[in-house]
């Protein structure tokens, strides 16, 4: 039988309770702490940004001809940035969606704007280049706007390498200003604009008798004389519309009519030979006579805006006869008169109208 | 015939109970495991005896003569002043700071820490931290943990709040408004 001590239980039970005052006493320590809160109200900034400007890098150029009409190569245009929202941007240019055929012929300059931003301003240092295709980086100088304020920047395009290879093509790109801020925060303004590398078109005339080269017949057959004939309203794409293709950098031209392509037809003279005809044929891009047959120079003489047209195989002049109409150019010997009553001078001296395009 | 007073009767019991293992001698033996046990309770319970045993004998003389101890214990509190902050435009990459202040309104020093800082998402691409000093002074900054500021009892402190975003914040977080709470605790240090 096991004896029980007296008053053991409630002992222990007391203690119990003592030692569950004791524990409980270490949450006192919480008695002892204070807490409180601050509250704070955050914004978030905005990236926003504006352009004025960069349409105005729509262009046509030309090649021009020297003596006769100044080539426009290049195209100037003012661009103001402005940083419209709330945090500070870092810009840069992009370019999308144009032609890259022509786009990587036409070189873009950037730099800050000065006090003027035109034809006539000279590309400073500073400037960055790129091209249509691919931009260039904004300059150092002007690359970064604070909130409220702007960029004032000029853009300058320039149609570089042979004209003969960008004549006729055109791109409408969509240039943007973009102004980021961290990586993931952006905002652009952008534009779209067309440049065209054109031509100058026009009709030649003969002095004397006031009438224009004309092709025969309006073919672009090969062999289609060049006749004198009564000019027509001024307008491309007709049979006596030209313009003139320089062959490299040398003082030559390759002669197209506008009822033909890109492809030809050209002036040709049918030999080196006093008195050949001159005709439309195919071009010839050799070195041979033929090719040679085919290049043109425009030499003013004279009087101011007469011209002779001189073959470069035969260095003979292109020359009418006559007045009458359908009578076919041929290549004569150059005449040495600088008077306008003289009968050679008035056999071959032209002038040019440019034709509005 | 027992010529003892009943008190001696009654002693003479109580004795031979205790001789003979009655409930008494369980008792006592009970007892002493009851002091035992609230011998070690209290001693683990030290530390926080010491800081609650702080006291003070003040004698308090009447205006009838009579004279009396009040001892009354302490208190420890913290407030945050001022409205809420109000920060704007921040942006990736970007850091704002404003000071406020915190007053110990209780009557012992208290050691402050940032409980939690809440608010701060993904989406909002924002980082905050406070220090326990003006935001000239470049004191340490945390996020969560103690703070290098003890306040003393009936006295007021300058702490910093710092705002960031990320530079990876998202676009969607442009011109969101987030509401940020700070949670402060004062501890006796």
């Amino acid at each position: 039988m096991t004896r029980r001590i007296p008053g053991l239980r409630f002992s222990v039970a007391v203690g119990v309770v003592v030692a569950l005052v004791g524990i409980g006493s270490g949450v006192g320590v919480a008695a002892w702490t204070g807490a409180t809160t601050k509250g704070a109200a955050i914004t978030a900034a905005t990236a926003a940004t504006s352009a004025t400007g960069i349409a105005g890098l729509a262009a046509t150029y030309k090649p021009g001809l020297p003596g006769v009409s100044a080539a426009m190569l290049t195209d100037t245009a003012p661009v103001t940035v402005s940083n419209t929202g709330s945090a500070p941007l870092s810009y840069s240019l992009t370019a999308t969606g144009g032609s890259a055929a022509l786009g990587n012929q036409v070189t873009l300059q950037v730099w800050k704007a000065g006090a003027t931003c035109d034809v006539s301003t000279v590309v400073p240092s500073t400037a960055t280049t790129g091209n249509l295709t691919t931009p260039p980086a904004l300059p150092a100088d002007a690359n970064s706007a604070a909130p409220g304020t702007g960029l004032s920047l000029c853009f300058r395009s320039s149609v570089t390498g042979t004209y003969s290879a960008a004549g006729g093509l055109s791109t409408t790109p969509t240039v943007a200003v973009v102004g980021t801020v961290g990586t993931n925060w952006s905002a652009s303004a952008s534009a779209s604009f067309t440049q065209t590398a054109g031509f100058n078109w026009y009709e030649i005339q003969h002095d004397f008798s006031a009438k224009c080269v004309d092709a025969n017949g309006g073919s672009t057959a090969a062999g289609t004389n060049l006749i004198l004939f009564p000019c027509k309203p001024l307008a491309v794409n007709t049979n006596q519309s030209y313009r003139f293709s320089q062959v490299g950098t040398t003082a030559f031209y390759r002669i197209y009519i506008g009822t033909g392509s890109s492809a030809g037809p050209v002036w040709e003279a049918a030999s080196a030979i006093a008195g050949s005809a001159v005709q439309l044929n195919t071009i010839d891009t050799g070195t041979t006579t033929k090719s040679n047959n085919q290049q043109w120079s425009v030499v003013q003489h004279g009087d101011a805006g007469d011209f002779r047209i001189v073959n470069k195989n035969s260095s003979l002049c292109l020359t009418m006869t006559a007045s009458t109409d359908n009578t076919v150019f041929t290549v004569t010997a150059c005449g040495t008169s600088l008077v306008n009553t003289n009968t050679a001078y008035r056999a071959q001296h032209f002038g040019f109208v440019e034709i509005p395009s | 015939m027992d010529r003892r007073t009943p008190a001696h009767r009654a002693g003479a019991q109580g004795v031979a109970a205790v001789r003979s293992g009655s409930p008494v001698r369980s008792m006592l033996a009970g007892s002493a495991a009851l002091v035992a046990v609230l011998a070690l309770s209290l001693s683990a319970v030290g530390g926080t005896y010491a800081m609650l045993s702080s006291s003070q004998q003040v004698a308090l003389v009447s205006s009838t003569g009579a004279t009396s101890t009040t001892i009354t214990a302490g208190t420890a509190a913290i407030a945050a002043n001022g409205d809420t902050i109000q920060m704007t435009a921040l942006y990736p990459g970007a850091s704002r700071t404003a000071e406020f202040s915190v007053s110990n309104t209780g009557d012992t020093a208290l050691a402050v820490s940032v409980d939690s800082i809440s608010g701060l998402t993904a989406a909002n691409g924002l980082t905050a931290s406070v220090a326990g000093a003006s935001c000239t002074a470049g004191a340490p900054s945390v996020a969560s943990g103690p703070l290098s500021l003890t306040v003393p009892a009936k006295a007021t402190a300058t702490l910093c709040l710092t705002v960031a975003m990320s530079t990876a914040a998202p676009s969607t977080a442009q011109g969101l408004s987030s509401g940020l709470v700070v949670a402060l605790t004062g501890t006796q240090p």
